[in-house]
Formats: C-alpha cells, sequence, structure tokens
C-alpha cells in the first residue's frame, strides 16, 4: 500500500464534504443571525423566550422610546418585526441603518437586550454617493 | 550598493510611506455613517493583509526548506511569522477599538473574529515550538511542517465572511468587481497597504539578519575550538601527583 | 506500507497504556476535578448549569486531552521509534497506529466525563446518536492532532503546554460541532451541517498527519 493510495481519496472526500457544507444548503444552522423572515417562519422553534440573534435594516420612521427603552421595527424588505430594546443604543444606532439584535420572542414582539451596529462594506463620504447606491 | 546602504534605503522607504499613509488618512474623507471611526480602517485592513502576505511568505519559505534544506529558507519563515504575529495582534488590536463603538463590542462571537484569534494562537504556538528545539536541523524541520499545516486556516479566515453570515462585513477591495468605496478613500488606504508592505519587508530583512546573528553564535557555541568555562581554573597540583 | 501492523502496534500502545495507567489514573481525575471547579464557580443557577453543561464538557475534553496524546507511548518513545524504522515499519504506519490507539483512549476519557457531566450539570438528554456520532469524530480529530502535535514536539522541555497551545485552536470546529449538535437537538434542529464540519476537520487533519510522518521521522533524534 503507498501514501499515495491513502492521500488521494482523502482529498477526494475532504473536497465532497466541503462541496456538501457549502452548497449543499446545509450552512443554514452555521449562521451567526436570522433575518426578519426567517424569524417569523421559525417562530415555533423559537419558543420558551429561547434566545436567537435578529438582523434587519431599522425601518425609517419607526424610532420611539424613552430613555432606556427603544421601539422600533426592523425590516428586510419582505417581514417586519416589531423590536422593544432595553437599554441604551450603541452611538451609530439611526433609521435605516442594519442591526444585529439579541433577544427572544414576546408574543408578537422581539423582545431585544443587546444591539450590535452591522455596517455595510461600502465607504463614502456623505455627500458624493454614486448615483445607484441608495443611502 | 553595499548591504546597509540597501537596508538604510528600504528603512527610510518604509518611514516615509508610513508617514504619507498616515498622514493620508487623516486627509482622507470621512465616512458618511460612521465618520472619524472608519479611519482606524487604514491601519486595520493594511495589517490584516500583511498577516496573510506573512504567513503566506512562511509556508513558500517553508516548502523551500523541506525541498532544499538552505538554512535561508527557515531564516526567512520564522523572520516572517514574527512580523506576522505581531500584525495579527494588530489587527486584532484595531478591530477590537473599532468594534466597540461601531458594533457595540469589543468582541463578539463572530466567525471572523474567532478564525483570526485562533490564527494567531497557532503562529504563537509556532514560535514557542522553536523555542523548545535546540538542534538546528530539527528545528528547521519541525518548524517548516508546522508553517504548512497552520497556513490551512488563511483561506478559512478570509472566505469565512463570505461564507457564512457574519456581523464582520463582506471585503471591500479583495472581491470580484469594483471596490465599493469612494475613490479618494481607496487611494489612501491602497497607499497604506503599500507603506505596510515596506514597513514588512524592512521588518524581516533586519529580523533574518538578527537570525544569521544566532545561527552563528550556536555554530560558535556548538564547535570545539572554543574554550570552555573550566580553562580559566588552573588544575590543582596533586592531579599532577597522582599522575592521572 | 504494511497496514497489517497496525493493529499489533495499536494493542502494545493499549497494554502499555493500561500497565501504566497514566491516562485513567491522572487525565480522568484530573478533568472530572476541572467540571467539578467550573460547576461550582458558576454557582447554584440549576437552569444555567443545565445550558452550559455541554459546553463544559467539550472545554474540558479538549483542553485534557491533549495530554492523553502525550502520554508516554510506545512508538513515540526516541529509541523504540528508531528500532521500529529499522525493523521497516514505515513512520505512517507508526503514526496511524498511534493516532488509533489516542482516539480509542479518548473515547474513553469521554464515556467516562459524560456521566459526570450529566451529574454535575444534569444537561437535557436528547438526539443521543447524533451526539455520540459527534463524539467519535471529536476523539478522532483531537487524537490524529494531538498525535501529530506531540511529535512536532517531541524530547522538547515545553512540550506539555505547547501540544496543547497547538492543538487548541486548530480543534476547535470540533468543540463547536458537539457543542451545537447537542444544543440543536434540544430544539429539534437538524445535526448534520455540524457533523459534516467535523468530518471535514478530521479528514483535514488525518491527511496533514498522514502527509507529516514521513518528514517528520526522517532524520529524527
Amino acid at each position: 500500500m503507498r501514501l499515495r493510495s491513502l492521500v488521494i481519496p482523502g482529498v477526494g472526500i475532504a473536497a465532497v464534504l466541503a462541496g456538501t457544507l457549502s452548497f449543499g444548503g446545509l450552512n443554514g444552522s452555521l449562521v451567526y443571525y436570522l433575518t426578519p423572515t426567517e424569524a417569523v417562519a421559525q417562530q415555533a422553534d423559537f419558543a420558551d423566550e429561547r434566545r436567537f440573534r435578529l438582523a434587519g435594516v431599522v425601518t425609517p420612521g419607526s424610532v420611539t422610546g424613552s430613555a432606556d427603552t427603544v421601539r422600533f421595527s426592523v425590516t428586510d424588505e419582505a417581514t417586519t418585526v416589531d423590536v422593544l430594546h432595553t437599554g441604551a443604543p450603541p452611538q451609530l444606532f439611526q433609521e435605516g441603518i442594519e442591526v444585529v439584535l439579541e433577544g427572544s420572542w414576546r408574543g408578537s414582539t422581539f423582545a431585544s437586550d443587546t444591539m450590535l451596529i452591522k455596517h455595510d462594506e461600502e465607504y463614502y463620504p456623505p455627500e458624493d454617493l454614486p448615483a445607484e447606491e441608495p443611502a | 550598493m553595499t548591504t546597509s546602504k540597501r537596508h538604510l534605503v528600504i528603512d527610510v522607504a518604509a518611514v516615509s510611506l508610513v508617514l504619507a499613509g498616515f498622514a493620508g488618512a487623516l486627509l482622507a474623507p470621512t465616512d458618511r455613517l460612521q465618520g472619524d471611526l472608519q479611519r482606524l480602517m487604514y491601519v486595520h485592513v493594511p495589517s490584516a493583509w500583511l498577516a496573510y502576505l506573512s504567513f503566506a511568505v512562511t509556508l513558500v519559505a517553508s516548502v523551500a526548506w523541506l525541498r532544499t534544506r538552505r538554512d535561508r529558507w527557515d531564516e526567512l519563515a520564522v523572520s516572517s511569522v514574527e512580523v506576522g504575529v505581531f500584525f495579527t495582534a494588530l489587527t486584532l488590536t484595531t478591530g477590537s477599538l473599532w468594534g466597540k463603538p461601531v458594533w457595540g463590542v469589543w468582541w463578539t462571537w463572530d466567525p471572523r473574529l474567532v478564525t483570526t484569534a485562533l490564527l494567531f494562537l497557532v503562529y504563537l504556538g509556532y514560535l514557542g515550538l522553536r523555542r523548545g528545539i535546540v538542534d538546528p536541523d530539527v528545528r528547521a524541520r519541525r518548524s517548516a511542517i508546522l508553517g504548512i499545516i497552520a497556513f490551512v486556516q488563511i483561506p478559512i479566515v478570509h472566505m469565512s465572511v463570505v461564507w457564512w453570515r457574519t456581523l464582520h462585513q463582506p471585503p471591500t477591495v479583495l472581491k470580484p468587481g469594483q471596490p465599493s468605496m469612494d475613490p479618494g478613500m481607496l487611494g489612501v488606504l491602497l497607499l497604506n497597504v503599500v507603506a505596510f508592505t515596506v514597513t514588512y519587508a524592512a521588518l524581516v530583512r533586519r529580523r533574518v539578519e538578527i537570525a544569521r546573528a544566532e545561527a552563528a553564535v550556536e555554530d560558535a557555541l556548538l564547535s570545539d575550538d572554543s574554550p570552555l568555562a573550566g580553562d580559566a581554573v588552573t588544575a590543582p597540583t596533586h592531579v599532577e601527583v597522582l599522575d592521572v | 506500507m504494511n497496514a497489517s501492523l497496525v493493529r499489533p502496534l495499536v494493542r502494545a500502545e493499549l497494554r502499555a497504556e493500561f500497565r501504566a495507567g497514566e491516562v485513567v489514573m491522572t487525565t480522568i481525575p484530573f478533568a472530572a476535578s476541572g467540571l467539578l471547579v467550573a460547576a461550582i464557580a458558576i454557582g447554584a443557577d440549576t437552569p444555567l448549569l443545565r445550558r452550559v453543561g455541554p459546553g463544559m464538557l467539550w472545554t474540558i475534553v479538549l483542553l485534557f486531552g491533549s495530554f492523553v496524546t502525550l502520554r508516554r507511548t510506545v512508538s513515540g518513545e526516541p529509541t523504540r521509534q528508531e528500532v521500529l524504522t529499522l525493523l521497516g515499519v514505515d513512520p505512517v504506519i507508526q503514526w496511524v497506529a498511534r493516532a488509533a490507539s489516542s482516539t480509542v483512549l479518548l473515547l474513553g476519557v469521554i464515556a467516562v466525563l459524560v456521566p459526570v457531566t450529566v451529574v454535575i450539570y444534569d444537561p437535557p438528554l436528547t438526539g443521543l446518536a447524533a451526539q455520540a456520532v459527534a463524539a467519535v469524530l471529536v476523539a478522532v480529530g483531537l487524537g490524529a492532532l494531538g498525535t501529530l502535535a506531540a511529535d512536532l514536539t517531541a524530547s522538547t522541555r515545553s512540550r506539555t503546554s505547547l501540544v496543547p497551545l497547538i492543538v487548541t485552536p486548530l480543534t476547535l470546529p470540533l468543540v463547536l460541532a458537539a457543542v451545537q449538535v447537542q444544543e440543536g437537538a434540544v430544539y429539534a434542529a437538524s445535526p448534520w451541517p455540524w457533523l459534516l464540519l467535523a468530518a471535514l476537520t478530521d479528514v483535514t487533519i488525518v491527511l496533514a498527519g498522514l502527509l507529516a510522518a514521513r518528514p517528520l521521522q526522517e532524520g529524527a533524534v
């Protein structure tokens, strides 16, 4: 038996596993957060105040709140979820920005206690955004 | 040009490019959302690039050592890891400083963050391994093997933001298509990447020199013609009496 | 390369371990005390203990598993290794035998630590089949990488801390998979992505070990 006869099938198996993992639609549970559409679809799985992360864009005009609680809604353009956030939001928090929230369902509202801002990979000065890019 | 003059040229180039990059980072346009915080990018991104570059150089040097067994490849491999570990630490630090005000946390369970931290730890292990082995040949061979195995992580680190849905944003520049960035900012970023790369070259050259000097010391200590510590002491006279 | 030599070599490794009792008498009690200390440090919060139990188990397995591969092995000792190599036993076969015996011992360690975790932390017991598969995958990967790291650090002074330093970061995907399989089972999520991830890590580690075995032994001191 030669080393090559072990290594070549090994590399093949590794490639098949990597392929299945990345293209087989199996990486759904490797995600860091759920989108509002997924969160609503899987609401039954996340009963009993099971915590998960929810990410979406803060709907413009939805932000109301006092010093230590904020109400707003997040959207992925298909589904919108109402959020009750306890605690002071980070300084970049504003309408139209993408946020990642940690918390659980309370009825049909998502009760969050931790808010992370997810910024995009685009960097532009305030005035000259390219025309096709929405701010 | 003599060696020391060439070194001087590369050192001066590194310092002036870094200063130019720093000035550029201060003068570059302000980001629409993050404001001045985004300027951390001009340190964070080039550091991450150097981490990739230096560990790739180590990979090539390790393979080359296994093939040729020339000492200089081993010297290059270890020098590159040392510089790479420093810049990986800088990437983690600047990333953490950037993350706190922007994301809201210093650190979070995120594939990009975790894989980068692991990268740092494994190459620290590489340096620890080298310290533990006395024989230069065994040390070179074992660290070459580890230098190759550890590189498996680099593609995972880079692709983690693409493969998984993460908090860390996907690549801005190293991706197919146009970089999604203001041309002025991109120019400054590229200037900093060049400045950091030249700095890397300067640091690695210096470190290779140190590695050579260390090897020379090791050789001198191992060779037989060096005086023993006991030579300074005169043998007691009774040895002569006993006629040993 | 003669693959039929693997079995007698594994048997010799296991017999040596059963005589010395290094894993049974030191590693397992030490790891169990680690589980106990962590539970006391967390405090009297039963729901929290239930949630962190599996994570603690796999952290302890990962940290203390390296010591299993650091034990005195038959073919890992330089003089015996030289004899085996002179007798024509391929370094690859020696590595496979060492890795396989470490995997068997690691499975033993896990088998003892699981009931200890159940008693101390009382985690929910669901999806046991998937968790058993995950445990095997952890043992294989940890055994293989630990053996490789033990070879890399052979006869160095600081190897007891170097091996865990090299092994721990690279085997993180295995621990992650094991923990997520358990957590997924509680919420009836599919374990497959995590098992695949663990299997991929294992295959990569074993390939690295197979390829490194010969260059590592060539001219070894």
